[in-house]
């Protein structure tokens, strides 16, 4: 089950989510330049990535997403 | 072994909460030199900014006396020390303001609610207006001002001594870490270190299986190492209420629902306790209202009996609806978007053991100075045995050691000459804490991880007994004898969670110890082959050290009967929970 999610079209590969999840879930991909779910496992739902995010392309749900 | 990361400093801060941020401001200002190291992001980790966006602060004008009563009720609290951390819970908020974190204001004026939690009969919660994420990212920004140095995505694992051992008869001289994304080694050498890490948590469980609590990664690496290290440690038994939604990982925000006066429902709608004081099915709850492992003991009972229990806010007004969604951001989140709405619905709440999650409960064995029983290392926060030294919260306590062990570590600095540091011990620890990148055959982090997860769930449920704690001491042990040192790790992501699971073993030993020690029931510890609170025999502190050669020792130290203590009456009761 996943609890987040990136939107790669809207995602500007600004870092912010990157720099700030505490459990360290995201990572940049070089080569796309934007950043993605790494350890979707890992994801606690605090929520802070979807804080940080200046263009709301991050979301999180404690219900998850399906698939 | 290192890769030219290292660092020396005067102060070293580990963690980056708030009783690490306090600790680095006030180390600064005393004049060090300061580096904060903290495993994830400072301002963004740990559990503060992630907690119930309240601050129990004394204002002038209060009744002190009656501050002090709500913050000792038990003789283990040093009753001259509580008023003092009360007192300065006015000055951190004050700063705290000037430094830019957000307080709900009224004509320009910080206000309070009730607090959850304190028990007491007026308004003590200062409430942060945008929540505890803002209020860390002001904390951040005042320590980058004031010159701190932050290091972050390293993970510290183990602390350096003088004599180059552990446990060491030496100083502590600074500690060892491995960056969680490039798995490279870091050194830092310091003339004082601080240890801010956070309370022991089973980590990474998984939501909703009833074993939680936010930062996931919350693994006792600070306690760990100072138990390595040789430090003694102190209430590791009390761990603590943990009362929670039963189906996230997020806070239960208590201290600001149970300061507006939330209620406890069953699944028959009977009311189990109001916070608000109103008589409860449990009326011994309702007496001690507002305590929290008087709450936890009365769901308990009801989850024992098969009923599900609700946390009840729909008789709040909208205004108090509005106020806790601003207040404590996170959690209203999770309800929203888990479909709950607060004003019609009841969220699931539970209780875990206290055993389970330390988080107010034990670690470093402080002294009036925040300082450990290791020259040169200082603790702060959740991994001491002080955290909730000004009222049953969290932060108001753990700002106050914070702000104590970085002005303390601050003075102490100044007479320290060269740091003695063993460059054999550097690459031992470094060894250490990289060695499960190169287990080839060994176990996995999940194993383990499901190992621990039915130790939890079959032998350290709510109710204890002698049987089931030392069969899950037999089975921890073995677990870190046998399956520890094969553990295996592919990458330095999953390296940080290994070393954090070896490290949560390493401090729930001791902790289980000391429980089975304790051979009475008392606050969430609930043996149900000694049900009674006993003042006569065990009105006393029980510590604990790893001993030279390896052993672990345990042992008593009466409450001193002086001013500063509150006088025992020498009793035997039965503990409410099992009346």
């Amino acid at each position: 089950m996943n609890f987040i999610r990136i939107d790669q079209m809207v995602c500007t590969g600004c870092g912010a989510c990157v720099e700030s999840c505490p459990t360290d879930v995201i990572r940049m991909t070089p080569q796309t330049g934007k950043a993605e779910v790494a350890y979707p496992e890992d994801c606690q739902v605090c929520f802070l990535c979807e804080f940080d995010c200046p263009v709301d392309a991050v979301l999180v749900s404690p219900r998850g997403f399906p698939g | 072994m290192t890769s030219g990361h290292e660092i020396q400093t005067d102060v070293l801060v580990i963690g980056g909460g708030i009783a690490g941020a306090f600790a680095a401001i006030k180390a600064r200002e005393k004049g060090a030199e300061v580096a904060l190291v903290d495993k994830a992001f400072f301002g963004r980790s740990g559990c503060s900014g992630l907690a119930s966006g309240v601050y129990g602060a004394y204002m002038p004008g209060d009744d002190l006396d009656a501050w002090i009563k709500s913050a000792c009720t038990t003789p283990l609290v040093n009753r001259r020390l509580a008023g003092k951390a009360i007192l300065r819970t006015y000055d951190l908020l004050m700063e705290m303001d000037q430094w830019g974190v957000k307080w709900v204001k009224e004509g320009g004026k910080i206000v309070r609610e009730f607090g959850g939690g304190s028990g007491l009969p007026f308004r003590t919660n200062a409430m942060m207006a945008e929540g505890g994420p803002q209020m860390m990212m002001a904390l951040r920004g005042t320590a980058l001002g004031k010159g701190v140095e932050v290091v972050n995505r390293v993970m510290a694992t183990g602390l350096l001594t003088s004599d180059g051992e552990r446990p060491t008869e030496g100083k502590v001289v600074g500690v060892v870490g491995v960056h969680t994304r490039s798995g490279e080694p870091w050194v830092f050498k310091a003339k004082a270190t601080v240890l801010t890490t956070g309370p022991y948590l089973f980590p990474y469980a998984p939501m909703g299986k009833g074993f939680y609590g936010m930062p996931i990664n919350a693994s006792a690496d600070g306690i760990a190492m100072m138990f390595q290290a040789g430090a003694v440690l102190g209430k590791m038994e009390f761990g603590g209420g943990s009362l929670r939604p039963t189906e996230f990982h997020c806070a239960p925000a208590l201290e600001m629902l149970g300061g507006l006066g939330c209620r406890f429902v069953n699944d028959r709608g009977e009311d189990i306790i109001s916070t608000a004081g109103r008589q409860g099915k449990y009326s011994h709850a309702a007496e001690m209202r507002g305590r929290r492992s008087a709450l936890s003991n009365a769901i308990v009972k009801e989850m024992k009996a098969g009923r599900r229990v609700y946390l009840d806010a729909t008789h709040f007004t909208p205004e108090q609806h509005r106020l806790v969604k601003q207040v404590v951001p996170i959690v209203m989140n999770t309800f929203e978007r888990a479909g709950y709405d607060l004003s019609k619905d009841g969220i699931p709440y539970g209780s875990t053991f206290a055993a389970t999650s330390g988080i107010s409960g034990g670690g470093a064995r402080l002294n009036e100075r925040c300082e450990t029983s290791l020259p040169g290392l200082y603790a702060a926060g959740n991994c001491t045995d002080g955290a909730y030294i000004s009222m049953g919260q969290a932060l108001p306590g753990s700002s106050v050691l914070g702000a104590w062990a970085g002005e303390n570590a601050g003075e102490y600095v100044r007479g320290c000459g060269d740091i003695p540091v063993d460059r054999s011990q550097i690459e031992e620890l470094t060894r250490e804490a990289l060695a499960p990148l190169g287990v080839a055959q060994g176990v996995t982090y999940g194993e383990v991880h499901r190992k621990l997860q039915r130790i939890l769930s079959e032998d350290v449920d709510h109710v204890l007994s002698g049987t089931n704690l030392t069969r899950a001491l037999e089975e921890i042990r073995q677990i870190r004898a046998e399956a520890l040192p094969r553990l295996k790790a592919a990458e330095p992501h999953e390296l940080a969670k290994v070393n954090g699971l070896k490290n949560f073993v390493v401090a729930f030993e001791p902790a289980l110890a000391v429980l089975l020690r304790r051979k009475e029931s008392r606050g969430n510890v609930l043996r149900e082959d000694y049900p009674e609170i006993d003042d006569v025999e065990w009105a006393r502190f029980t510590v604990c050290r790893k001993e030279i050669d390896g052993g672990l020792k345990l042992w008593e130290e009466p409450v001193p009967e002086d001013d500063d203590h509150l006088r025992v009456e020498r009793r035997k009761v039965v503990h409410p929970f099992f009346l």
